[in-house]
């Protein structure tokens, strides 16, 4: 049944191309302790959607400089939310997450989940909405520091 | 791979992402060249991969440049980055050979940073197989090339095609596996006539070929070929080795840019009078002689080969084509006319699961054009033996693994201007595979 949706999911955004703004998702997550995570909640805040697996070396390389990105740039408007990518357990994650101290939420995903926003296939990659939810630009691979000074700090509220 | 690739894109030296390219996804290899202008940095390379999540293993590096003595021993300076590259290791004398201070040479070997802070210094370890050398050569262009092998944890690659993608009739100006070669056995079942003289041939072709540097191949390819014939009254069939060639393919040209890989190579080859000469009998098939000599396995004596490939991939399409002529000589008074071939390739890729290689299938589409003029025999031309012809040939080639293809293609003529005593070729089926190691 699972698989069915995921498949309809997966139809349907190719159906309708690829989401340019959360607004027009219908993307209702659960992250990895149970509570519902929608994307709206985020309105206002420059989003950062970063796709990643436990398996995939480059994104467990990239999440330390995410989880210092989050604390900086916290009042500045950045919320960084992670999504996985299959295959994974939900336990290895949760374990994962506690011992990386990740302090932005991490939802498991489907690989329907990231065919919305992107197709691409590469690991990790990081979808950025400025604070209306429209995609500004998509990354591919590790998030250095100087691609998030160039295409996500414009956004972020001046202080 | 594209984290290795962005990773590594990032190093002052490197070229632009999709510059460099993956050449193995299995074994994490990689291949690129260095920014002539800038000093190139093993430390540096290993460090950006290790911040991306890899473990660089190894990395070999070639480079071009003058010949110059240091104090603690010899390096090569490249003139436009300036930067000394030591050369150190027990094969050095045998590299340096009877090359003097101030000539060019190129090293290829084992590539490191000796040392840390301002005492760090590249160096390279020739291995004393894999060494070219120059020596008294007009200015060479400045250049390295480095190839890596990572140690991946684990990744979702983006697909970047690893496949031996090569076309099927037509000569790739690709090579193999680096340091690496392959196997490739190919049966062609032949259809040909003349009147009412039906020829079927049954052809196994053996290649074997070497890639010992990013540049040369050597190759080899023995040839054992059936003959059946049957003119409505008589029939027969012969057995017998053909000619042995031995080829070498050098790739002179190669850009990887963001609409393709674009390549050329020139490929000699010379084949060798081994095979079977002897044709049947006039009582065994009543034709002419020319044609009888036409039913062994050979074309004549001994034939130089000579063959410019060039191809261009874009996207999902590659195209490429090749010019090819052969000389050939007389064995025992009997050789086919000298031949030029002008052939085309268009093939579509299709992949199976971007996520890994392997699985990917190529449809392909090739052209051959051949002239051949007339032949020899007892040492005097023979006129109408010359052929104008060309012809389509569809096939499908399925990369069942990285390292293992399988193939097949179906040639008809479109055009048959053959002379009265050549044979007319109606269909020339192809199956094979190829193993690359």
């Amino acid at each position: 049944m699972k698989r069915v949706f995921a498949i309809a999911l997966l139809l349907l955004s190719s159906m309708c191309g690829l989401a340019q703004s959360w607004q027009k998702v219908e993307l209702e997550l659960r992250d990895i302790n149970g509570r519902a995570l929608k994307l709206a909640d985020y309105k206002g805040k420059v989003l950062l959607i970063n796709f990643w697996a436990t398996w995939c070396a480059p994104c467990r390389s990239e999440i330390p400089e995410l989880i210092k990105l989050q604390s900086k740039y916290r009042d500045q408007g950045l919320q960084i939310v992670g999504i996985t990518y299959p295959p994974e357990e939900l336990s290895e994650v949760q374990r994962y997450v506690k011992n990386a101290k990740v302090n932005y939420p991490i939802a498991i995903g489907t690989k329907a989940t990231k065919a919305l926003f992107t197709t691409s296939e590469t690991l990790p990659i990081t979808v950025v909405f400025d604070p209306d939810g429209n995609v500004k630009h998509i990354i591919e691979g590790i998030l250095y520091t100087d691609e998030f000074d160039e295409k996500v700090k414009p956004l972020l509220i001046k202080q | 791979m594209y984290n290795i690739q962005k990773a590594v894109s990032r190093l002052d030296f490197a070229p632009k992402l999709k510059e460099i390219e993956v050449t193995d996804f299995k074994k994490g290899l990689g291949v690129f060249t260095p920014k002539p202008e800038k000093p190139v940095s093993f430390a540096a390379l290993k460090e950006t991969l290790n911040k991306a999540g890899y473990k660089l293993a190894a990395a070999d590096i070639t480079v071009a440049g003058k010949l110059v003595k240091e104090e603690k021993g010899w390096a090569i300076a490249v003139q436009q980055s300036g930067q000394r590259i030591a050369l150190a290791g027990p094969n050095l004398d045998v590299v340096i050979g009877e090359t003097r201070e101030d000539d060019n040479i190129e090293v290829t070997g084992d590539w490191k940073t000796v040392g840390k802070g301002s005492t760090a210094r590249e160096t390279i370890y020739p291995p004393a197989a894999n060494v070219a050398s120059r020596r008294a050569q007009p200015a060479a262009p400045i250049f390295a090339k480095v190839s890596f092998n990572d140690q991946p944890l684990g990744e979702n690659v983006v697909f970047f095609s690893a496949a031996p993608a090569a076309p099927i009739r037509v000569t790739s100006p690709g090579l193999t596996v680096y340091k690496g070669g392959s196997v490739t056995p190919r049966v062609y079942f032949i259809k040909q006539h003349f009147g009412d003289l039906q020829v079927h041939r049954q052809i196994l072709d053996l290649s074997v070929s070497y890639t010992p540097s990013p540049r040369l191949q050597l190759e080899g390819v023995v040839t054992f070929s059936r003959t059946a014939y049957d003119d409505g009254g008589t029939s027969g069939s012969g057995f017998g080795v053909g000619n042995v060639t031995v080829w070498a393919k050098y790739r002179f040209f190669r850009t990887v840019e963001t609409y393709g890989d674009r390549q050329a190579a020139l490929r000699v080859g010379m084949e060798l009078p081994t095979g079977k000469k002897t044709a049947p009998s006039q009582a065994q098939i009543n034709v002419p002689d020319f044609v009888r000599q036409q039913l062994t396995p050979i074309s004549g004596g001994l034939s130089p080969h000579l063959d410019v490939a060039f191809s261009q991939a874009g996207g999902r399409f590659i195209f490429g084509g090749n010019a090819e002529a052969i000389f050939r000589t007389e064995r025992e008074g009997f050789r086919m006319g000298h031949e030029q071939r002008v052939s085309t390739d268009l093939e579509y890729v299709l992949p199976r699961d971007p996520h890994k290689p392997g699985g990917e299938l190529f449809l392909i589409l090739e052209t051959t054009f051949v002239h051949r003029s007339n032949g020899r025999l007892d040492g005097l031309r023979v006129s109408g033996s010359g052929a104008t012809e060309y012809y389509l040939a569809p096939g499908l080639q399925y990369a069942a693994h990285p390292r293992f293809v399988v193939e097949g293609s179906f040639q008809f003529p479109v055009v048959r201007n053959t002379g009265d005593l050549a044979l007319r070729t109606d269909r020339n089926i192809l199956l094979g595979v190829r193993w690359l190691f």
